[in-house]
Formats: C-alpha cells, structure tokens, sequence
C-alpha cells in the first residue's frame, strides 16, 4: 500500500513536514521526509492538486462519486503516448484481455488508433491552463472521449465541455484521488490504493534511457518514489525509455496475468447535486468575508502605491496580515479550496520578511491581494447566477 | 545606463515566441553591446545553441533551487516571457527581491486562449497588474488588462523578415500554388483549405496546395484522405517540417491561413514581407496586421465558400494579388524584429532606471499605440 501521507502531501495542506507529522499519528511518517525533500524540490511545495480556479466543480456533469476495486493479482498497466507504445502495441494487443490498462484521454486516443481501448481513463490537469487546453482539443473535432469504452474518472475541477459527450453511466468523480498533479503518477497511485500489487509502464518514456527528458524529472522521481515506498512489483515495460528507479524493464508478458481478467469492478455513490456544490461555494466565501475585505484594503493600498502614493508602513502591515493567515491551516484551506487562489499560498511557502521590502512591497500585497479579490468576486457572481 | 537583464523563457523549442525572441536577442548585443542579457529557460530545444550563442549566460533548468539561485543574481530587471514561466516564478521573485519586473504578455497559451475563446484566467490578469510594467502585443489585447497606460508598452508582432523582403513579387514562372505555414494540427483547421481548394480548381485548374509544417502524423493522415476524398490529392503536398519556408514561399502565389485559434501569426507578416496576398481566417488579433480587402482577405472560421472564393479571385486576379501583396510589404515592415526589439529594450531600459529613483511610482513607459505605430 502507498503511505497515507502521499496524498496529504499532493493536497497541499501542510506547510511543514513537523506539520504534516503532527497531523498525521501513523508511524509511516517517518519516512515522509523523502517525499517531502521531493516536494520541495520539484514541486516547490505546491502541487495545486486542489485549485479549481474556474469553479468547473460548480457544473461538473457526473453524478456519481466513485471508487476502484482491484484484486491483488490483477496487473495494472498504465498507458501513455510516447514512442514505446507504438513499438510494444502488438504485444499489448496480444496481452490485452489478461492486463488492465488505465490511461489519460490522449492515451485513449493513441491506443484507439491501434483498435485498442482502455479499462480506466483518468482526466486531470496539473493547471486551469492545460484544462482548457485539453478542452480546446474538443473544440477542435478530436474528442476521443466519445467512443470509448472505459470508465472515465473525471476529477472535479474537470472543464464540463471536455466531458459533456461521456455516457454518464461510465463517468465519476474520483474519491479520495491520491495525485500530485502529474496524471501517470496519480494512476499508478491509484492502482496501489486500491488493491493493485503489480503496475506496469508503457509509452511513459519521459526521454530516452540515455538522455532523460528533464522536463519529466519531477514525474520521474514521483515515479520512482512510489515504486520503492508501496513495495509493488513496478515493471517499465516501455523500452528505450528514461530509467526510473523502482521499476524494473521487463515484458508486456512479465506483467499479464495467466487467465483473463473479469470487468473492472467500481463502487459509485451519487454525488453532491450542483445545487449542493454551490451551498458550500456560497458558504466557503461568507466564511472568508472577513479576510475577503482585508484582502480588499490591502488591494486597495497596493493599487494606490502602484501609482506613486506608497505607504511602505501601511504596505508591510498588509502584507504581514496576510502572511499571518498561514497559522491556521484550516483557514488556509479554505482559501484555496474555495476561491482556487495560487499566488498568497505560495507566499506561504516563502521565508518572507515584510519588514524587509522596501518599496516595492506593494507588488507581493497586489499579486495576493488582486487573485484572491477577484476570485471571490467571481465565485460569487457565479454562484449568485446561478441561483438566479 | 548599462543595463543587466534576466529574460525567463518557457523553453528553446521551435516556437513562435521563442523564435522571435531569439533575433531579438540578438539585435539586442547590436544595439547596446555592452548590456548583459543573460537567459533561463525552463527547457531546452531546439533553438539551444542559438541562444547559447546569443545570451550572455544560458540557464537551462526546472528545478526550484536554481531558479531560486537565477533570480538572487544582480540584475536590473528581469523580463519574463509566457504565463507560465511568469506563474511559476513571481511570488518567490515579487516576495524576495526588488528588481524591477516586465512582464511581456503575448500570444501565449493564455493569451490566445483569451482572446479566442475568452478564457478568464484570474491568475494572468493578476500577474500583469503585480508587475512594475507590461509589454503587450497588440493594442488588442491589452485592452483587456487592467494596467494603467504609464506601465503599459503595447509592441508590435516582430518578426524576422529581412529574407522574406529580398523575395521578388510572383511572376509567370511562379506555380499557381497556395501555401500555408501552420502545424498539422486539428485547430488549424487545414482540412478546410483542401476542401476549398476542390472548389478554386474548378476556375482554377493549375491550383496547387503546399502544407509546410511538422505535426501529428494522424492529422496528416487523416488530411491526406480528406484530399482523396475531395479528388485533389494530386494537388496537394506536404513539405513537412522545414527550415527553408523562404524558398517555400517563394514558389507561392498566395499565403492561405484558415485557422479557427490564432493570436498574430508569424507565418501571416513573413508572406505579406515577401508580396504575397494572404487569405486568413478572422480569428485572435489577425486583423491587428490584415485589413480586409488591402493586404489580402478576412474570412470566418469555416467558411470554405468563401475561402474558395477568395483565392480564386487572387490567383485570377493578378494585378490584385500585386496591389495586395505590395501593400502587405508595407505593413510588414513595421513588424522587422530590429524595430521591435529597439522599443522593448526601450522599456527595459525605462523599467530598470526607475528604480533607481522612484520605485513606486508610475514608470514612464513610452506607450506605443496603434495610431503612432502607423506614423
């Protein structure tokens, strides 16, 4: 099994690994401190795994909330597009009735390419960007979503056009999603916590074996990490691609079961209607009134200093308020989660020192203040709208 | 003033940014030698031994502790190109240093997202009002940021055209060939241009349909049978990713463009600097460099009809596809990159001096707008 806290860590809830520790009494902790390091350094402690910065929970179309179920001796084989699935698809097409292949829209598209589908698709984006990126694609006529047959575990801040043409019967929202952000890791991840003993790789190059793509190296150490710390037989059966630590190169063959598998089982409850999502929406922002409207004048000085009138004193104080804020986690919490804001809890993360700006204070204070004011202001008139 | 400036970069692949970026980079040591323009991109490419050999240092790296270790260094601005590189670094470098800050807000993901589909992205309006100034584009699109005007620079698109200038106009030799430079991607909408070209053969018969650029080799497919089916395979070739677009426009009559997501394409201001009319769809900030009817056609998303019509009537008309292509000459060459990399090391300039004697207040960016442009 994964250690619960990968996925505390992927909600960004913790500033500290002693505050991750107190929080969490299992004495798994003790090893978190690699997790951490990784964390730290590639993901700059914020994986924004829980950012909806487009409210898209608000009109997410699934109905139903659901969870995995996966016996031990099923092989689970994560599917992505770089060039080891082309090489190893008739492998995969011979393997297929005996692995259990998960995979992303693209790899959905890559594989039908090959007459091949998958038994699980996962949609996450690390970004609202690369959301609507991928809901662009839609737009533009390639919509693999459409004739597939895998269930497809669409997260909540999912863009609703990217999955409107989903049979409602085989889409849900994940529960409980053990991510950092980076999709193949997220279902490898997966597969463990529900029960998964082996996991494969295939098309998740991320390079080459000589020249690892150093783009992918968060991805590549998240990988890896999770292949040492849940003790799972982790099989890269992509070759030619980047080593990643933990996974040993082996077969499509070395991973298949010996008899075919039976359908991927799901457990499904309905989800929270809309009407409920925008009651927590409308409750979330009335809860954060309060700092709402500090967050207002601290804009307000920040935009007054922009334009030549600075008050370094009355900047500082604003900035040092807001700072502040980070002592209380659940308030933290609800800021991010409710309004989707990036830039004041990455300030968070920072040793800043107000008292050491001069100046130029005014910019951090606009950069927290301007996001989380606009948001709330959106977040309102979107609920208000819909209400209306 | 020597100036010392960071520029941040997504990354070096083959991009339209990154492409222009790099000539400007090297107009830059033409115009003030002795200015520092060190770079970090967040990922290399193709472009990596360009500015390797342009920038003063190259920094190539994602991780946390050398981005961290690039913004303490002594600068005297740092310049940030792409949302996501500016997404990724300004609260560590707003919270830690004073620097001055320019944001150049173009045609990334975002912006094009913006003014296509009108994606609102708290996140990049928040990060253009936080900056000490912003260079924009087009008039167009920061139109719809909130920066006052004396931290604003609206630039024009640059682009490197020094070689499509010295191309001759089209003459008898020259093949009845439309080109189009864009990546076999669904959103260029190429499909489009193949099946109008059914219809231009008709009046037109000689009418041939070059598809330069590199792409998915799906899309590729899926075009070659949209041109079976449409009976112009014959007609229709695909010259793949190529370095000599130069020699590819120069055996073309038109320039043809028929994209349903566009901000101002690069591949649009070097056809118009070597003569050619240009029929493009009315999508992003097109019409910031094409007006209707003068350097070539608008037409909707889609409208293969009048697509067709369009480049019939060009190819007919050759004293119109002159008059329309020396017009585009015109109009390009305000776009020459020299031009447009003077104005932003201009405000790079401004943003660096002031803070040496007033931070907070508004910098005094010389704004260029869309009227002075055409002076």
């Amino acid at each position: 099994m994964l250690p619960d806290y990968f996925r505390a860590i992927g909600s960004d809830r913790f500033l500290t690994l002693d505050e991750l520790g107190a929080d969490n009494a299992s004495p798994n902790i003790v090893g978190a401190s690699e997790a951490w390091d990784l964390y730290h350094e590639h993901f700059d402690r914020f994986c924004e795994t829980t950012l909806d910065p487009q409210f898209h929970r608000l009109s997410h179309p699934a109905t139903q909330i659901g969870s995995i179920h996966l016996d031990r001796s099923e092989p689970i084989l994560i599917v992505g597009t770089g060039p080891s699935l082309d090489r190893h698809v008739a492998d995969l097409a011979r393997v297929r009735s005996r692995v259990r292949v998960f995979t992303s829209a693209r790899g959905i598209d890559a594989l039908a390419r090959h007459g091949l589908d998958a038994d699980l698709m996962l949609v996450e984006h690390r970004t609202a960007l690369d959301a609507h990126h991928s809901g662009r694609a839609v737009l533009d006529g390639a919509d693999p979503l459409k004739s597939t047959r895998a269930l497809v575990a669409a997260e909540w801040r999912t863009p609703s056009a990217l999955i409107a043409a989903v049979d409602r019967q085989r889409l849900f929202v994940p529960e409980q999603l053990p991510t950092w952000g980076l999709w193949p890791a997220t279902l490898a991840a997966m597969a463990i916590a529900s029960g998964a003993t082996r996991v494969g790789l295939l098309g998740v190059d991320l390079g080459t074996a000589a020249r690892p793509n150093p783009t992918f190296a968060p991805l590549i150490r998240l990988l890896s990490w999770i292949a040492s710390a849940s003790s799972v037989t982790a099989i890269d059966c992509g070759t030619g691609g980047a080593g990643k630590v933990g996974w040993v190169r082996g077969t499509l063959d070395d991973l298949a079961a010996a008899t075919e598998l039976r359908m991927l089982i799901c457990d499904r409850r309905d989800a929270p209607s809309s009407d409920y999502r925008r009651a927590i929406a409308f409750a979330g922002i009335s809860g954060l009134s309060g700092h709402i409207d500090a967050a207002k004048r601290g804009l307000e000085t920040a935009l007054r200093a922009r334009a030549g009138h600075v008050d370094v004193v009355a900047l500082r104080s604003h900035l040092s308020e807001m700072l502040a804020w980070r002592t209380d986690r659940n308030l933290r919490t609800a800021i991010q989660e409710t309004l989707g804001v990036s830039f004041l809890p990455r300030l968070w993360r920072l040793t800043t020192d107000p008292a050491s700006l001069d100046e130029s204070a005014w910019r951090p204070v606009l950069l927290a203040a301007h996001e989380l004011v606009t948001q709330a202001d959106r977040l309102t008139g979107v609920v208000m709208k819909e209400a209306a | 003033m020597n100036v010392r400036v960071l520029h941040v970069i997504e990354s070096l692949a083959a991009g339209g940014i990154e492409t222009t970026f790099g000539n400007m980079l090297e107009t830059f040591r033409t115009l003030a030698p002795d200015d520092r323009h060190d770079v970090l991109a967040f990922d290399g490419g193709i472009l990596q031994s360009k500015y390797a050999a342009t920038a003063h240092q190259l920094t190539i790296a994602c991780d946390s502790a050398t981005i961290a270790e690039c913004l303490a260094r002594d600068y005297d601005v740092v310049h940030i190109l792409f949302e996501r590189c500016a997404y990724r670094i300004l609260p560590m470098l707003l919270a830690r240093h004073s620097t001055p800050v320019v944001y150049g807000k173009g045609y990334d993901m975002g912006g094009m997202y913006r003014v296509n589909e009108g994606l609102d992205w708290t996140a990049d309006v928040t990060m253009t009002a936080a900056c000490d100034a912003v260079t924009f584009t087009t008039p167009n699109l920061a139109a719809g940021f909130p920066v006052p005007l004396g931290r604003t620079t609206v630039l024009r698109k640059a682009a490197d055209i020094r070689t499509f200038a010295a191309l001759p106009d089209p003459d008898v030799l020259t093949p009845q060939r439309i080109v189009c430079v864009a990546n076999l991607h669904p959103r260029k909408r190429l499909a489009d241009l193949i099946v109008a070209l059914a219809s231009v053969r008709c009046s037109a018969p000689d009418a041939e349909l070059r598809l330069v650029g590199g792409g998915d080799r799906a899309e590729r497919a899926r075009l070659e049978r949209i041109a079976a089916h449409a009976a112009v395979a014959d007609a229709v070739s695909f010259a793949g990713q190529t370095s000599d677009v130069v020699g590819e426009i120069a055996q073309s009559r038109i320039v043809a463009l028929p994209s349903s997501c566009e901000g101002v394409p690069t591949a649009l201001l070097e056809a118009m600097a070597a003569g050619r009319p240009v029929v493009s769809t009315r999508v992003g900030h097109v019409d910031s460099i094409i007006e209707d009817g003068v350097e070539g056609f608008l037409v909707g998303v889609g409208e293969m009809t009048t697509l067709a019509a369009r480049i019939t009537r060009l190819l007919l008309r050759p004293d119109l596809a002159g008059r329309m292509g020396a017009a585009g000459r015109r109009r390009a060459d305000r776009h020459d990159v020299r031009r447009v990399a003077a104005d932003l090391l201009g405000t790079l300039r401004h943003a660096a001096a002031a803070q040496h004697y007033n931070v907070g207040a508004d910098l005094q960016v010389r704004p260029i707008t869309a009227t002075s442009d055409a002076a």
